[in-house]
């Protein structure tokens, strides 16, 4: 047999960071000798929350991991004087201000020790750690105990009755298996939304500003489970109506509220006894000034907000500190970077939608905890007390009141309120609402890709055959969209999609929507004579 | 004893007596990559590395010392060795074992030049079904009513599925009982009819390893001239004893086989009972939960398209067509190749029964084409059906 190059290889057990539903997937990492590491997924098929399965966005892993992340190998070996430089430029900068002149900033895209590390930080320095997700209402602590996960995926699937407010083929595909067992066990399934769902049984139209006091159809009992989602874009009077009217203390209906990051229910539930800042506190204080200091773990402001001004509001940070194990476009405006090992190769633990707290480990003789190291350096640097790897684990571990992670149990947690500024509880309009120009309303469907800036297939909008008539679209040909004030538009392929009239959806961020629902305007884009 | 040539049926053992305890049926996989790999015969061997009794990673190694720690066999282990050994481009000499599946994935690769024969060695291993790690992890808890946390080891005997736990109590119950409610091995593996990898270079497995070796031998079938070498290596390095099988061995051996092979045929019919009303419309209906994630094609052990592939060329998520064409096109590609391995069912975020599509179409077809892909080195037919036309 022929002899040929050296390989090694490492598997890392890991969660997919896409989204939070916290599906379990192996990185493979090969080193052939001599030359670059190449990464490979494998399907994880014992994992409890996805056998195995992945969406388009985990199964092009190796993909996204290869693009974004910093030489990896380089972590392996320690901190380095690279990284040690940029942990005393941090220092430096949050030693020289004020306590309420700093925000730190973590919305969940990392392990659970490290979010710790950061809280202790915050502590070390009398601030607390935003997380930037769960703020969508004013009165959200006392929210609290009904949207931080109280509903395993697998009592999805027993479900006599399932109230969709996701549409699960997008915002969280393995949702879509889940259904399709409980519809198969005899659930009826109902969509609230504008789209026409196939997994549906029936499909309620209701807009997004739709009070749902209004809507006949959604009246959730006791053997009803409700399915929504808490992002940075939620319509906050969506929650509290859900909420309200579906009163689980009373009727026993059961609430699972998705999130858009990986530990997004483990950062909410680690921070939340701290009086938070929400996004828009956070901007607006950039913008006067009394934020002199913005440190952002693993939190892209840029990638979470519709509007691109922001990222020249936060080029007027004095200090933006950005410590991030992807390449975003936050840390291209930093003026601290602090680079940490990608994600898969974090050693740690992440908290998914139904609460189940995932281990997340690797064949390496030396785990790589780089990120986690980083903090504590920072920590010790602004003269607190770090704490080791091990005593934040079991700080976790109390924190949920648990004695040791096992995948396989979701663990019960005592939810108590807490505290959030008070916010906005309307959806924003890039334009004004009542422009006369507009003859659609733009809406965004959230997905991984769009939460990580990714590019896919899907720059594209959809829309009804009926509006396609309507507006005279050309079939196999393009439609322009302007804004409301038309000072931005974008010509788009189509795709016909059975859904309600006078609204079009896309799966990408596009320049002429600047938030969540936005008006605008729609027709075919002109035919180019030949010559 | 005469020199291990193709076609010797044998029963062997490793003389290590802890590999030969803890190792699957003896140890004499184990014996036979340590000796290829001390000798060189290979640079790495893909050993196990477990996490749990139902969760272990498959991961390479050129350390003697980790192939005899890794002695032990797992049904719930659906690995995908044809796309694993892809990963290495042809740049690494690897032994492993495999399945009858992963081995006609393999085969079929080596037609399509993506694996190199030279650079590998197989042993393939007796396979009677395979189950779904999760699945038995909770069916252990629900029907077998033990901690899965206690369970030390299963093996499938007499049509049992039995779990081992570690206060030495063993637990069984009929695998066509828990096969009623879905509990037992996935569905493909169900109507397989190829128990025994006869495509590999050293068949092996425990059928037909009778008296006083029952459980402390492997009946071993060498298939080629590289399996007689490897085996011989084994011997010659005193990593491994070797018997001529009795023929009472082999005779049971054929039976067990048979006994498998009708139970496949009886769920075949079962699961590919004609369609009653629109087939269309039934195909459309079993798709329409389909995300397009595309993972159905990274797993698929015989595709050996790149980027370009016709699935993905002439699918655009504009299309709003009742079935897409990425599925028509795939339906149509493997008909003469499909392996139904069940790979791209078991990782289907929509679970979709895909094996059994694929199947729909590829029964016919390879019926028509007489031909079995993955069992021998025959050209896959649509590629001679275009030779054909191009002469």
């Amino acid at each position: 047999m022929t002899k040929t190059i050296k390989f090694s290889e490492n598997v890392y057990t890991t969660v997919c960071p896409g989204c939070g539903f916290g599906c379990g997937v192996y990185l493979r990492e090969l080193m052939p000798e001599g030359e670059n590491h190449i990464l490979n997924i494998d399907y994880r098929k014992p994992s409890p929350v996805n056998e195995g399965k992945l969406c388009r966005f985990g199964v092009k892993l190796p993909e996204y991991f290869e693009q974004t992340e910093y030489n990896s190998d380089s972590f392996e070996t320690g901190l380095n004087e690279k990284h040690m430089e940029a942990i005393k430029k941090a220092a430096d900068a949050l030693k020289g201000v004020k306590s309420s002149e700093i925000a730190l900033v973590s919305a969940g895209n990392t392990t659970n020790e490290e979010h710790m590390a950061f809280i202790n930080l915050g502590k070390t320095l009398n601030t607390p750690v935003n997380t930037c997700v769960n703020h969508v209402y004013k009165d959200i602590g006392k929210l609290h105990v009904y949207t931080s996960g109280n509903v395993s995926y697998s009592e999805i699937e027993n479900a006599k009755k399932i109230y969709l407010f996701v549409n699960p083929y997008v915002s969280y595909p393995l949702l879509t298996r889940r259904l399709v067992h409980a519809k198969r066990k005899g659930a009826e399934i109902v969509y609230f939304g504008l789209k026409k769902l196939p997994i549906a049984c029936k499909n309620v139209k209701t807009k997004p500003c739709e009070s749902l006091y209004e809507v006949d159809e959604f009246k959730p009992d006791s053997e009803t489970v409700i399915i929504s989602d808490i992002t940075p874009y939620t319509n906050s009077k969506r929650i509290s109506e859900i909420v309200e009217i579906a009163n689980p203390e009373k009727t026993e209906a059961k609430l699972l509220f998705m999130k858009p990051f990986v530990n997004s229910t483990g950062a909410g539930h680690l921070s939340r006894h701290s009086k938070q800042k929400t996004i828009q506190n956070i901007i607006k204080g950039i913008e006067d000034g009394t934020i002199r200091v913005l440190f952002c773990l693993d939190t892209d402001i840029i990638n979470m907000c519709l509007n691109p001004e922001v990222e020249n509001v936060l080029k007027k940070v004095e200090t933006l500190i950005v410590m991030s194990s992807t390449i975003t476009p936050i840390c291209e405006i930093a003026d601290v970077l602090i680079e940490t090992e990608p994600f898969y190769k974090k050693e740690g633990t992440v908290v998914n939608s139904e609460r189940r707290i995932i281990p997340m480990s690797s064949t390496l003789d030396n785990p790589i905890r780089a990120g986690f190291n980083q903090i504590n350096e920072i920590i010790k640097a602004v003269g607190g007390n770090a704490k080791s790897f091990e005593d934040t684990k079991e700080e976790i571990l109390s924190e949920f009141g648990i004695e040791k992670v096992d995948e396989f149990k979701i663990p019960e947690v005592s939810i108590k309120k807490y505290d959030v500024e008070k916010v906005s509880d309307k959806l924003e309009v890039c334009c004004p609402a009542d422009e006369p120009d507009t003859n659609a309303k733009f809406i965004y469907e959230l997905n991984p890709f769009m939460w990580h800036n990714r590019k896919d297939e899907n720059d594209y909008i959809e829309i009804s055959p009926e509006f396609i008539s309507e507006i005279k679209l050309i079939k196999g040909h393009t439609a322009d969209i302007n804004c409301a004030c038309k000072s931005i538009n974008k010509t788009l392929r189509y795709k016909p999609t059975d859904m309600e009239n006078g609204y079009i959806f896309s799966q990408k961020k596009q320049p002429f929507a600047k938030a969540p629902v936005a008006k605008v305007n729609i027709k075919p884009t002109p035919l180019v004579k030949k010559q | 004893m005469t020199k291990v040539k193709v076609g010797d049926r044998l029963i062997g053992w490793s003389t290590n007596e802890e590999v030969r305890s803890n190792g699957g049926s003896g140890g004499l996989v184990t014996a036979v990559f340590a000796a290829a790999l001390e000798k060189g015969l290979v640079d790495n061997v893909v050993v196990l590395e477990k996490a749990n009794q139902f969760e272990a990673v498959p991961i390479i190694t050129d350390s003697v010392e980790d192939v005899f720690n890794s002695a032990g066999s797992m049904h719930m282990l659906i690995s995908n060795q044809t796309k694993y050994l892809q990963q290495f481009k042809n740049e690494a000499s690897i032994a492993l074992a495999v399945k009858p599946c992963d081995m006609r994935g393999i085969r079929e690769q080596q037609k399509r030049n993506t694996i190199d024969s030279d650079k590998i060695f197989t042993v393939g291993l007796n396979c009677g079904g395979t189950m779904a790690p999760f699945k038995i992890r909770e069916v252990v808890e629900s029907v077998y009513e033990v901690d899965p946390d206690q369970v030390k080891g299963e093996e499938i005997e007499k049509g049992k599925l039995i779990i081992e736990t570690f206060d030495g109590e063993h637990h069984s119950h009929s695998i066509d009982d828990l096969e009623v409610d879905d509990h037992g091995r996935r569905e493909n593996c169900r109507y397989c009819t190829v128990k025994i990898a006869t495509n590999s270079d050293l068949a092996c497995g425990n059928w037909g390893v009778i008296g006083e070796l029952s459980g402390r031998g492997t009946y071993v079938e060498v298939m080629t001239e590289k399996g007689a070498e490897f085996l011989q290596n084994a011997i010659d390095m005193k990593f491994a004893e070797v018997v001529e099988a009795p023929e009472k061995g082999t005779e049971i051996r054929g039976k067990v086989n048979g006994v498998m092979l009708k139970m496949a045929a009886n769920t075949h019919k079962e699961v590919f009972k004609p369609i009653e009303g629109d087939k269309l419309e039934d195909l459309r209906k079993e798709l329409e939960n389909c995300i397009h994630c595309g993972a159905c094609k990274e797993v698929c052990p015989v595709c050996a398209c790149g980027v370009d592939a016709k699935c993905n060329k002439y699918y655009d998520p504009t299309d709003d067509y009742d079935i897409s064409l990425y599925h028509l096109i795939r339906f149509l590609h493997l008909s003469d190749s499909c392996i139904g391995c069940g790979q791209c069912t078991d990782v289907c975020p929509a679970d979709i029964p895909l094996t059994r599509l694929y199947r729909r179409f590829a029964n016919p077809v390879q019926e028509e084409l007489d031909y079995m892909p993955g069992m021998d080195d025959r050209t896959p037919p649509f590629f001679l059906t275009k030779l054909e036309e191009l002469e």
